[in-house]
């Protein structure tokens, strides 16, 4: 086989430039405000996006040629699918998007609030920027806005946004999911921008929304899981216009502070109705050794007509705190997990000269359907010598390498190179067990809760 | 400033130099992923993680000369990372379509794609940092952690595979002529 036409294959791969120039901004920000938190992130935070993907596939992008065609310069009119947002489309269709036109200038650059929605719990704001911006080499000028002051409690109150050039001008969008438990019908939103482009200042608002009619069904069902002592209670649905907001109260023991909640929805006919915003965390509530949280899950579209029901099947990851291990504890040493089926296993520790090396089985080799270049990952990476006294700092881990003793009963053996550290001594380390990675990819499943819509 | 440079800066915490070295490399990053996710969203995901993980992570480089398949070792971990998600969570078809004249151009090399996505896993990893990536085999060796000549022995079953694989049937039931294997 010859290289050349194999890589004649490989560059005919079609490259959408702009978005993964965006894709990699977009990580080098996610970096940069994690690297202050100095931990690292565990695998959960790509499920979202890999679930937000999947739901910009089915809705609109349904080719590469046809999204290329929706990034093209997009008119004032159409701004809602150029940012393919499928309530603000629907809504616009039905005409009950509320212009605006409220212009805040500073430094030579004007903000406009164009329109906004305010469906169920789930608002959209349009604005167009025109001045003196720099742009990005890829023709886009990139924002940097608060809402609700950018407060720490509420889910994303501080965002980049990327506006696309106009006919005369930039535009760009935002959606946000009101992220309070009550829904005024009508009030407004502070929201501030920080920087435009390059520029630094305050472009500032205080957007009006009313609340378009909608209704409320009253649920009041819960589903528990004994063995996790978690409780999920479903409260309300909100049917809007082109929205539908599932409320619902999540119950979890102190030490499940930070378990997650993830819904799966189905219609009557069983398939799949896609959520768009998922677990946002309303508000929490600390009582009796309980942790309550308030929780909204969106889906994007109005099922009125669609189906008769919906089924809701809610998955929590548990958040599991990190184990220790001594490098002198009498071996086997077993670690279970509290909540859920999970357990590795320390099989022995062998100190030497210039090295550590542990034998350990994850899961008393049971794969819960993962595949074994995941669990092999999560061998190497999360058993890790650390000093004691900084077993609670993610660094760089000392150089270790893994070896496979069984596959099939998932054993592993590590070795750490400890050549490089003077004066070792056996008392100071630990091996710090972070199952916690190995948690948040199995959720633990609740059964489905059916509520009528009609 | 050649790439070498941007490297040592990138290394020592300058993040628009880093920034800078993944723009250069971006449709290679892009084009591999699209290798193993097939999608164009996916591959978009693979491509910010990978610019995530490559933020926090530069710093434990060492050696700059190695920057590249560093990179790719981490594009390939992100790739499996997102495969294995959909694997347990979402049954994500392939949204990939292509409208009329598109298709009668793109037919065979789609199913080359197609091909080199069906090799077992160790095969198509070198496959696709031997050809695609440009790594030698030392290079290819080391991003997969085995020795050299089972690179070798990796490419020539792959290639093999991939000649059975093209001697199949496209996507029009027509038998395809696989070109220049």
């Amino acid at each position: 086989m010859e290289r050349k036409s194999l890589r004649e294959v490989y560059e005919e791969i079609e490259v959408p430039k702009d978005e993964v120039l965006d894709a990699i901004r977009t990580g080098k920000e996610r970096a940069s405000q994690d690297i202050h938190k100095n931990k690292i992130v565990p695998i959960k935070f790509v499920w979202s996006t890999v679930a937000a993907a999947a739901i910009i596939v089915s809705s609109s992008f349904i080719s590469p040629s046809l999204s290329h065609v929706m990034a093209e310069v997009p008119l004032l009119g159409n701004v809602y699918t150029a940012f393919n947002d499928a309530v603000g489309r629907s809504l616009q269709s039905q005409d009950l998007i509320t212009e605006l036109n409220k212009t805040s200038s500073y430094k030579g650059v004007d903000v406009t609030i164009t329109n906004a929605y305010y469906d169920g719990a789930v608002v959209g704001v349009t604005f167009s920027v025109n001045g003196d911006v720099r742009t990005d080499e890829d023709g886009r000028i990139q924002g940097f806005y608060k809402i609700f002051d950018g407060k720490d409690n509420i889910s994303d109150s501080k965002e980049v946004v990327y506006m696309e050039p106009s006919d005369n001008g930039y535009i760009g969008h935002i959606q946000l999911s009101y992220p309070k438990t009550e829904l005024p019908p009508e009030t407004s939103f502070p929201l501030e921008f920080k920087r435009i482009g390059e520029k630094e200042g305050s472009w500032s608002f205080d957007v009006p929304i009313n609340q378009l009619p909608y209704e409320t069904v009253n649920v009041d069902k819960g589903t528990k899981n004994e063995d996790a002592e978690i409780n999920v209670h479903f409260d309300s649905v909100i049917e809007g216009k082109a929205s539908t907001a599932i409320n619902y109260s999540a119950t979890f023991p102190i030490e499940g502070k930070y378990d997650q909640v993830r819904l799966e929805a189905y219609d009557d006919q069983g398939r799949e109705i896609h959520i768009s915003t998922d677990g946002m965390d309303l508000g929490t509530i600390e009582e009796n050794n309980k942790v309550i949280v308030n929780g909204r899950s969106i889906i994007p579209e109005s099922l009125n007509g669609k189906t008769s029901y919906i089924e809701v099947l809610p998955k929590v990851v548990l958040s599991e705190p990190d184990y220790f291990v001594k490098l002198d504890d009498a071996t086997p040493v077993e670690i279970n997990a509290a909540r859920q089926d999970l357990a590795v296993e320390i099989e022995n520790i062998t100190v030497q000269d210039k090295s550590v090396t542990f034998d350990f089985q994850i899961n008393n080799g049971n794969k819960m359907n993962q595949d074994f270049l995941f669990l092999s990952e999560f061998a190497r990476n999360n058993f890790i010598l650390v000093k004691e006294s900084e077993k609670d700092i993610y660094k760089e881990s000392i150089k270790h390498s893994i070896e496979v003793i069984n596959k099939d009963n998932l054993r592993f053996s590590s070795t750490f190179d400890i050549s490089k550290i003077n004066d070792f001594n056996l008392k100071d380390y630990v091996i710090r067990i972070n199952i916690g990675t190995l948690s948040s990819n199995t959720p633990v499943e609740f059964e489905k809760v059916k509520i009528d819509l009609n | 400033m050649n790439e070498l440079k941007l490297i040592k800066k990138a290394i020592k915490g300058n993040k628009e130099c880093l920034e800078e070295l993944l723009v250069l490399h971006r449709d290679q990053l892009y084009r591999s992923a699209y290798l193993y996710v097939r999608n164009r969203e996916d591959a978009l995901d693979v491509v910010q993680e990978t610019s995530y993980r490559a933020f926090l992570s530069i710093g434990q480089l060492k050696n700059e000369k190695f920057f590249l398949t560093w990179l790719t070792k981490i594009l390939i971990n992100c790739s499996y990372d997102v495969l294995k998600k959909r694997k347990n969570e979402l049954p994500l078809n392939n949204m990939v379509e292509f409208t009329g004249d598109r298709r009668e151009k793109r037919v065979e090399n789609i199913d080359l794609l197609e091909g080199i996505n069906r090799l077992n896993e160790k095969h198509k990893n070198a496959i696709i940092l031997f050809y695609f990536h440009d790594l030698p085999i030392s290079e290819v060796a080391k991003v997969m952690n085995i020795p050299e000549n089972t690179v070798k022995t990796y490419l020539s079953r792959g290639k093999k595979r991939l000649k059975e694989l093209l001697g199949g049937l496209n996507n029009n039931g027509e038998k395809i002529t696989a070109r220049s294997i």
